[in-house]
């Protein structure tokens, strides 16, 4: 299946359900936990991209996924079954099955192993390929990844390479495995501007060849519509799903006004866009209910929205469907304003 | 091999510690060989006692006659075992406890710096006197046994440290994912990064064994059987060095071989952090 | 290749922008000529000239390694040990800053020309409320404020024009504060001693969506109602975008490209670099199928290539680039290029140097 065919006429299984997560630091004294009741269905095959701010619980949710944080409530089902309840050798295919890219390339590489030291691990552990073949595929996923496949290169050490070539070291480690799904947490926000789209084009590539399915962590919409395209957007404020839908739809036509709030407040790479707009907001849409907490009780953003009324503070809105394959969890979504109004380049996209 | 050619690199940018690897390796090639050319008796060869430096006796000669040179060579092979078994014991007993709590973690973790704790707090060389003074032995084996009692405990400690902060970097986040098992985590992810440290301290693990075991002799507590400097110094005081300047010679040589290779090791010791730390040893 | 004069009109046609006749009458704040620092035999900044007018918002832009930030402390007579300027200069109101003895610089800094550092909101004590931090800035510079009530005064004037509440602020410890909001207090605090020229480095790079925008936003307001000039340094073009009104672009130590928001924008005569650059940013009003990124990476300044250092990845790249450093070409209305390409043939219509 290409990254083009995104909705098979049959649905099947998902890859990872999440049901029900939730998560309150042992330490934390915050009255919201970190994760409350985020369900979401990951298929296969898909780019799912997880956006918010920071301390929306997107790390959080992105550390349980691949199995490094158990969570206090709530599950995540692989293949119908309890991530947490599964035996020694369940375990060990779920930890093939899921891999990870993280944000910091410098962190991400254990500085005192060389490039070869740091693929070798891995295929070995999970026999990838016969031992006397673990060479050979070294070399292969370094072209792979658009990295030097020689000798040399793989003598080389962490600190010998660039940010870029780190990540895409990282993103080789990542898929030595041949897993079917990457989650990955940020990885190009640390590197230069230049090369964000490259290691971008290569997860994209990566996918279409061997069918994965990404969690793409990320504060940042232009990353994720590029790289989430067919794919679908989950916005997450203070540990809540609040919207979910097809990406292109969630960034055109927001029905959450968080959702709308961030996409309206992006900054924008272009001058006249940016002048024109600052002599339209007269009122700047973020004033000082900007720092209010998120609310206890009745919906989660009430305290910040600028379309509350009284029926928003009874009861957490549940999520409801405002288009097909598109939920946000708001009882007036028709109040959103429409983006286009505000930023008329992002219809013609 | 290009671990040597980095370590020959490093050493000719250094020239101190060079010196001291040239030192330290002249001192292990007189241990393994220096019973091929050296001599030495138990029995007096009247009239050559405390005789002075001269062409045929480089040092002297000591209260039997025996050349002193040739007593400072034969004495350097137990020295160093010992010395070497020690820090092997302390090295290894410290890093696996240190990596294998910091990682752990938890109540393990907390369990057994309590039992670090113990040692650490114990007075080393007064327990060292005492046991060996109990156990008589001349096996040099026990003897490093012994020396490494309470050794290992602050290396552990202090490995353990490093562990911890190593523990929740990404690298080993990303290690767990890849489900690795522990081994691989402490000795494959772990290990190198601790391995400067390591290094030095086993350096640092020979010196202090060296002056423990020359420390038991010189007080006797250790059998005096054999030739060893630790032997030569208490020898020497007890036939009377400390009154007479004919045996300073005698008294000292021991002595000045000793400093020399502590020296030696501790400039070749400068050498070991930037070899085992990549950062440092490639280019 | 369009005419001077085609340039002139594109000049005037941007509202808002700055027009270019206004701009000529602004007089020149900051001065750097021909400036060169070194690290040892590196070169982080190699031969830069630019002019700061009263009045702009100045962003330096480039990405990792490129001087900026190097650039940006030199001006404040702070480039970290052991760079050194090795040549060239840097003029203040006519001050040369570059010459200055270091009690003369002590006070100009803060006083006349300010900064906010990077991941400013790790800067505060975190045992001392906010408050005696400001008092301890207003005790260094005691001729600033006839007494120190008005130097508070004028404190919380300026953290409700960065909307903060002062008197949350004033009492608080740093730990009460969001991120976003003691970048805002930095802010405030750069400007306490009312300097003509505020300098932030990275001022968004740390903070959520939802601050960016209101850092932008205030830098604006600021702008306008204090008048003060501002020079930023970024990675991030949109930020470039939505505040800046003349931009110097940097690659590898050296200028590549100066001039006006809308040059560096829409010209067509611009560095091969900064209109890849642009191509290369996803945002969410790019056409996706025109993103590209720039293959390649930027060279470190021990292995700089000969000739031009955008050579080896630009597409347009010819033998003479490949041997001969591009020197920086000005036209009438001063917007600075450096690239053979681009300027090649202009040279009869009027470029000046």
């Amino acid at each position: 299946m290409t990254a083009a065919e995104t909705t098979p006429a049959t649905d099947p299984a998902p890859l990872l359900q999440v049901d029900g997560l939730s998560h309150r630091y042992p330490t934390s004294t915050a009255p919201l936990p970190a994760l409350n009741g985020v369900d979401l269905d990951v298929a296969q095959d898909s780019v799912t991209a997880i956006v918010g701010e920071s301390g929306c619980g997107k790390t959080t949710l992105g550390r349980m996924i691949t199995g490094l944080l158990k969570p206090s409530d709530g599950r995540i089902l692989y293949q119908g079954q309890d991530i947490w309840k599964l035996g020694r050798a369940d375990w060990n295919q779920y930890r093939r099955a899921v891999q990870i890219v993280q944000q910091d390339p410098y962190a991400s590489l254990n500085p005192g192993l060389s490039i070869r030291e740091t693929l070798r691990p891995g295929l070995l552990h999970h026999k990838i390929v016969p031992r006397r073949e673990v060479h050979g595929e070294i070399l292969r996923l370094l072209e792979l990844v658009g990295l030097d496949a020689d000798e040399a290169f793989l003598r080389r050490f962490p600190h010998q390479l660039s940010g870029g070539q780190r990540q895409r070291l990282a993103v080789a480690r990542a898929v030595s495995l041949r897993p079917q799904l990457v989650v990955a947490d940020e990885p190009t926000s640390m590197l230069d501007v230049s090369i964000r789209v490259a290691v971008l084009d290569l997860l994209l590539s990566l996918r279409e060849e061997q069918g994965l399915a990404y969690v793409f962590i990320s504060h940042d919409f232009g990353v994720v519509r590029y790289i989430a395209r067919g794919g679908r957007i989950i916005v997450m404020f203070f540990g809540e799903v609040v919207e979910d839908g097809p990406a292109e739809e969630v960034i055109k036509h927001p029905r959450h006004p968080y959702s709308y709030l961030l996409l309206e407040s992006i900054p924008i790479p272009d001058p006249r866009t940016a002048r024109r707009r600052r002599r339209e907001i007269a009122t700047d849409a973020v004033d000082d209910r900007a720092e209010q907490p998120p609310a206890e009780e009745g919906c989660i953003f009430a305290n910040r929205c600028p379309f509350v009324e009284d029926a928003c503070r009874q009861a957490r809105p549940p999520m409801a469907e405002v288009s097909p394959g598109h939920r946000a969890a708001c009882l007036f979504p028709e109040r959103v304003p429409q983006l286009a109004e505000a930023i008329p380049e992002i219809a013609g996209v | 091999m290009e671990f040597l050619k980095d370590f020959w690199r490093i050493l000719r940018a250094d020239k101190t510690a060079l010196v001291g690897g040239i030192i330290v390796l002249i001192y292990t090639l007189v241990a393994i060989f220096g019973h091929l050319f050296a001599h030495v008796s138990d029995l007096p060869a009247g009239g050559q006692a405390y005789l002075k430096p001269s062409g045929q006796h480089l040092l002297g000669t000591d209260f039997l006659g025996n050349d002193t040179l040739s007593e400072l060579v034969i004495g350097t092979r137990p020295v160093m075992i010992v010395g070497v078994v020690s820090a092997v014991i302390v090295i290894f007993v410290g890093v696996v406890v240190g990596l294998f709590s910091g990682y752990v973690g938890g109540f393990v973790d907390g369990l057994i710096m309590r039992i670090t704790d113990i040692f650490l707090t114990i007075p080393g060389l007064p327990l060292i006197i005492v046991i060996a003074s109990i156990i008589h032995t001349t096996n040099p084996l026990v003897l490093a046994i012994i020396l490494s009692v309470t050794a290992w405990a602050g290396l552990a400690r202090a490995v353990r440290a490093q562990a911890l902060s190593l523990r929740t970097s990404d690298f080993i986040d990303a290690a767990k994912v890849q489900n690795l098992p522990i081994g691989n985590l402490i000795g494959k992810q772990l290990l190198p990064n601790v391995g400067p440290f390591v290094a030095i301290n086993f350096l640092l693990a020979v010196t202090g064994a060296i002056y423990a075991q020359v420390g038991l002799f010189v007080l006797g507590v250790a059998p005096v059987s054999g030739t060893n400097w630790g032997i030569m110094i208490n020898l020497a005081m007890n036939q009377g060095a400390l009154y007479t300047s004919k045996s300073m010679l005698y008294l000292f040589a021991p002595m000045g071989a000793i400093v020399l290779l502590q020296v030696a090791l501790v400039y070749f010791s400068r050498a070991l952090d930037k070899l085992f730390n990549p950062r440092l040893r490639v280019q | 290749m369009t005419s001077t004069h085609q340039m002139m009109a594109l000049h005037a046609d941007t509202a808002g922008g700055s027009n270019s006749n206004a701009r000529q009458q602004a007089p020149a704040i900051l001065e750097v000529d021909d400036l060169s620092v070194n690290f040892g035999p590196l070169r982080a900044v190699d031969g830069v000239s630019l002019t700061v007018r009263e009045g702009d918002i100045y962003a330096l832009a480039g990405e990792s390694g490129c001087g900026k930030s190097t650039l940006a402390y030199s001006l404040l007579g702070m480039v970290p040990p052991p760079g050194v300027v090795s040549t060239g200069q840097i003029t203040f109101r006519g001050r040369n800053l570059t010459r200055m003895d270091r009690r003369k610089l002590d006070q100009l800094r803060g006083a006349e020309i300010s900064m906010v550092f990077q991941a400013a909101m790790n800067a505060f004590n975190p045992v001392i409320t906010i408050g005696t931090q400001v008092e301890h800035v207003l005790q260094a510079h005691p001729d600033s404020f006839p007494t120190a009530r008005e130097g508070r005064e004028y404190f919380e004037y300026l953290l409700r024009l960065v909307r903060l509440d002062p008197d949350v602020v004033w009492n608080g410890y740093e730990s009460r504060l969001s991120g976003g909001m003691k970048q805002r207090v930095a802010i405030a605090l750069g400007l306490l001693l009312r300097p003509s020229v505020l300098v932030l480095d990275e001022p968004t790079t740390a903070l959520d969506i939802l601050n960016q925008r209101l850092v932008i936003d205030i830098l604006n307001d600021l702008h306008e109602t204090l008048g003060v000039t501002i020079i930023f340094i970024t990675h991030d073009l949109a930020l470039v975008a939505e505040l800046a009104n003349r931009v110097a672009v940097m690659y590898a130590g050296r200028l590549v490209e100066t001039g006006t928001i809308d040059e560096i924008f829409y010209d067509d005569r611009r560095h091969p670099y900064v209109s890849a650059l642009i191509r290369a940013v996803p945002s969410v009003t790019a056409d996706t199928e025109l993103i590209k990124p720039i293959p390649g990476r930027v060279p470190s300044l021990a292995e700089l290539p000969p000739g031009c250092r955008f050579a080896p990845r630009c597409a347009l790249a010819t033998d003479i680039c490949q041997s001969v450093d591009p020197p920086l070409l000005l036209d009438a209305a001063e917007h600075g290029v450096a690239c053979h390409v681009v300027n090649a043939g202009l040279s009869e219509k009027g470029l000046l140097k």
